[in-house]
This record gives structure tokens, sequence and C-alpha cells, in this order.
């Protein structure tokens, strides 16, 4: 009888491998989001105090609204056109919420001197294309020209924030002032929990494994492991595993809902 | 008594995989239609903004006219093919009628270099990345039908799912392929 439990799990493990997709990864490694989210200067063009405000601006109106507004500085854009560029990272990273689509991703690109406002399906009304050029013509982009990179995207994200808030029907003037950051542990534990749990499945299974079918499971799969590795092909890096936790830990960090964007707004050159 | 507990064996053996062969048949059944609606909501996403696209040509044609009025020949080329889109039904054929709009409207932002006043205007300049932004949901829009579309394709195609497709009647489907170079639309550099 335990032998026919051995065979009957071997071939439930067998076919669930037939049914099993492979997973597709994208050409470019796109960066990982700063511990702080809202900025990430990877370019190093945004002096520390801006970047301060833009971060706490940016937690208040996640607070308040659970939109996200994201800069993102880089300094080359890999080959990609900066709209391909913008849509990868906006979902790679999930931006604003995945049932609202309510985020904003602020792109510059500063070798190529592109600028792109990337905006959520569902801000598409409150930041129009036409919008997010006024707000790049007038705020981001001359300043660009001279250089001054920290007070074009300061301006530009402050209009891209007010315009949030007035979709969301919220008076700037009623805000309070009390922009403080106070970073959390909670992002951490919440992660560490979730490895303690996946360790504790391991070794049930292991020890059940052991008892009952004398270590056949894990050697299949085992094999089943070592030959599923050419079914990824040569460049599997593993994106799969990282990209979906986004709605997971919410704690005191931040990170993206899931949210996705379809090609809105408008990309500027200076 | 060893003849009657081989035969259970037998039984137990031919059970179990009659209801895994059941169950992978729901299961393979399930995640096809939820794979065809997703392949069809895509599909939807274009509709929505090839008609985007539609909807904002006379706004642009009539702005562009008020400083060109003699470009007849790209206005005329834009509305046929304007026209012929409305009319395409098959993928095939939006996609083809597609890519001709896109470069017809990509040939007025060409010819609208050759006016400062013209690229000089509010107006123009909103028409004008509102134009792009819809280009560019476009693709968009067709790279995420084209990736359901070759999931969905590959699914079916894919042992043993294969078997259940073929019983349940599910066919691959037409992928949206437009022509290269029609998909760019030249961006115009204002700070020159």
């Amino acid at each position: 009888m335990k032998k026919l439990i051995g065979i009957t799990t071997y071939i439930v493990i067998l076919l669930s491998v037939f049914v099993s997709l492979p997973c597709y990864g994208s050409q470019v490694d796109y960066p990982k989001p700063a511990d702080n989210f809202f900025v990430n200067d990877f370019a190093g063009v945004i002096d520390p105090d801006t970047e301060r405000d833009i971060q706490n601006i940016a937690i208040q109106l996640y607070e308040k609204t659970s939109a996200q507004v994201v800069v993102v500085t880089i300094n080359s854009l890999e080959g990609q056109s900066i709209e391909e560029y913008a849509v990868n990272l906006f979902r790679e990273w999930g931006i604003g919420t995945a049932e609202k689509n309510n985020g904003v991703l602020i792109l510059i690109a500063i070798e190529d001197r592109w600028s792109r406002i990337e905006v959520g399906y569902g801000l598409e009304g409150a930041l129009t294309d036409a919008e997010t050029r006024r707000i790049q013509d007038n705020y981001m982009i001359p300043a660009f020209q001279e250089g001054d990179y920290s007070s074009g995207i300061k301006n530009g994200f402050l209009a891209t924030v007010h315009k949030v808030y007035d979709e969301y029907g919220i008076d700037i003037g009623e805000l309070d002032e009390k922009f403080v950051y106070e970073p959390a542990d909670s992002h951490r534990e919440s992660s560490d929990d979730r490895q303690i749990v996946f360790i504790i499945i391991v070794i049930t299974f292991l020890i059940i494994d052991m008892i009952f079918f004398r270590g056949r499971l894990t050697k299949a799969l085992f094999i089943i492991f070592m030959s599923g590795g050419r079914y990824r092909g040569g460049g599997g890096h593993g994106g799969g595993f990282t990209g979906g936790g986004g709605g997971f830990s919410r704690g005191g960090g931040f990170s993206g809902g899931g949210g996705r964007s379809g090609g809105g707004g408008s990309s500027r050159r200076w | 008594m060893k003849r009657g507990s081989m035969l259970i064996t037998a039984l137990v053996i031919v059970i179990v995989i009659a209801l895994i062969l059941i169950f992978s048949a729901i299961g393979t059944y399930n995640s096809l239609v939820a794979q065809n609606e997703e392949v069809q909501t895509a599909l939807s996403q274009i509709d929505n903004q090839l008609q985007r696209r539609s909807d904002l040509i006379p706004n642009l044609v009539e702005t562009v006219k008020g400083y060109a009025a003699h470009e007849e020949e790209i206005f005329t080329s834009i509305a046929e093919s304007r026209a012929k889109l409305a009319g395409a039904t098959s993928i095939e054929d939006k996609a083809e009628a597609s890519s001709e709009l896109s470069s017809a409207l990509s040939r007025l932002l060409v010819v609208a270099e050759n006016y400062p006043e013209l690229k000089a205007n509010e107006n123009f300049k909103d028409l004008q990345v509102q134009l792009e932004g819809t280009e560019n949901r476009l693709a968009v829009a067709r790279m995420d039908y084209n990736e359901a579309a070759r999931k969905f394709n590959t699914a079916i195609k894919r042992f043993p799912t294969v078997i259940f497709a073929g019983i349940f009647g599910f066919e691959s489907y037409d992928y949206f392929e437009a022509d290269e170079g029609a998909r760019e639309v030249p961006k115009v550099d204002f700070s020159n």
C-alpha cells in the first residue's frame, strides 16, 4: 500500500510538471525601488533636502488618498524608448493600488535628456496627456536646461501632486504641515515572518516524507527541479519570484500595490 | 487472498488516474476560459485606443489646416485610412489600417515642422502630445494583446491541454502586428 501511495504521488508530480508554465523575463533588468520607494535618485542628481521633502509629501499623499507618485532618475534608458522603459518599470514596481491603478511615475533619464510623466489608468482623467505636457514644459524642462534638476523635479512633482489631490477632492490648504516620516521596522519583520513560515513548511514536508515515503518525494522534487532548469531557458534570473510580492508587506516601509499603466502621459526632451 | 489484494491495487490505480484526468480537465477548461477572457479584454483595449485616436483626428486636422491649408494630399490620406480603419473588422485588417493611419499621422507631424507658428501654438502642442499618448497607449495595448494571445495560443498547443482544447473547441488568435516604423510617431523638439 505504501508503494502505491508513492507511485501515485510520483504520477501527480509528473503531471503537474506538464501543466506548469515556464516563466518569462523582460530583456532589460530594471532597478529595484529604493528603500524609501517614492524617491529613487539612481542618477544622483537630487539634493538630500529636496529628496526628503518629496518623500514626505508623497507619503502624506499616499496616506490621504492611496495614490502613489514616484520619482525616478536614471542615467541611461539602455537603448529603450522612454515610453517603453516607463511602462515596464511602472508595472514591475506596481505603482498605485491594483484596484484603482492610481500611480504616477515621473521618470527622468539624465544622459538621454528625456523626461516622462507616466500616468496609471486610474488617474488618466486627472492627469491628461496635455496636462502632463504642461507640467513638464512649465516646471521641469526649463530647469533641466539649466542643469537644475532638484528644483525642476520638485516643482514638477508638486504640480503633479496638486492635480492628484484635486482629483480626490482634497483642498491642499487643509493639509497639515506635519510632513514627518518615521521609518518603521515592521516591513523587515513581516518578511522575516514569511521566511520562518516557509522554513517550517519545508521541515514539516521533509519529516512527513522521511516517515511515510522514505524520502522519495524529496528525491522526485529534486529531479524535477534539475530538469525544470532546462525549460526556463538560460537567462532565467528568477524575476518571477520577486515581482509578485508587492502587495504583502505594507507595514511601515512602502512598496507598490500592483498598479498598472497603459502608456498614458507624455514625454519631453530638453 | 493475494489475487484479491492485487485486484484492489489495480482498481485503486485506475480510480486515481481517472480522478486525475477529470480534475485536470476541469482545471484546464477553467484556466482556458480565464485566459480567453484576458485576450478578449486586451483586444477591446486596442479598440478603445483606436477609437480614441480616430476621435482626436478632426480636431488635429482642423488646427493644422489653419496654418497649412494647402497640404491637401496628407489630409486626404488621413481621411482615407481613417475610413478604412472604421470599416475593418478582422484583427489583420485592423492592424493594417491602423499602421497606415499611424504613418499618415506621422507625416502630418513632419509637415507641421515647417510651420513655426503652428509649432508654437499651445493648442497644437496639446493635440500633438494627445496623439503621441494615444499612439503609445495603442502600442502598449497591442503588446498586452499579443502577449495574452501568445500565452493562450501556446497553452492550447501544449500537451496535455491540446487534447482538452480540441474537445472544448478553443481556437488560436491572430496577432495584432503593425509594420515596424509605423509605430514611432516622430517627436518634435520644441526647445530649438
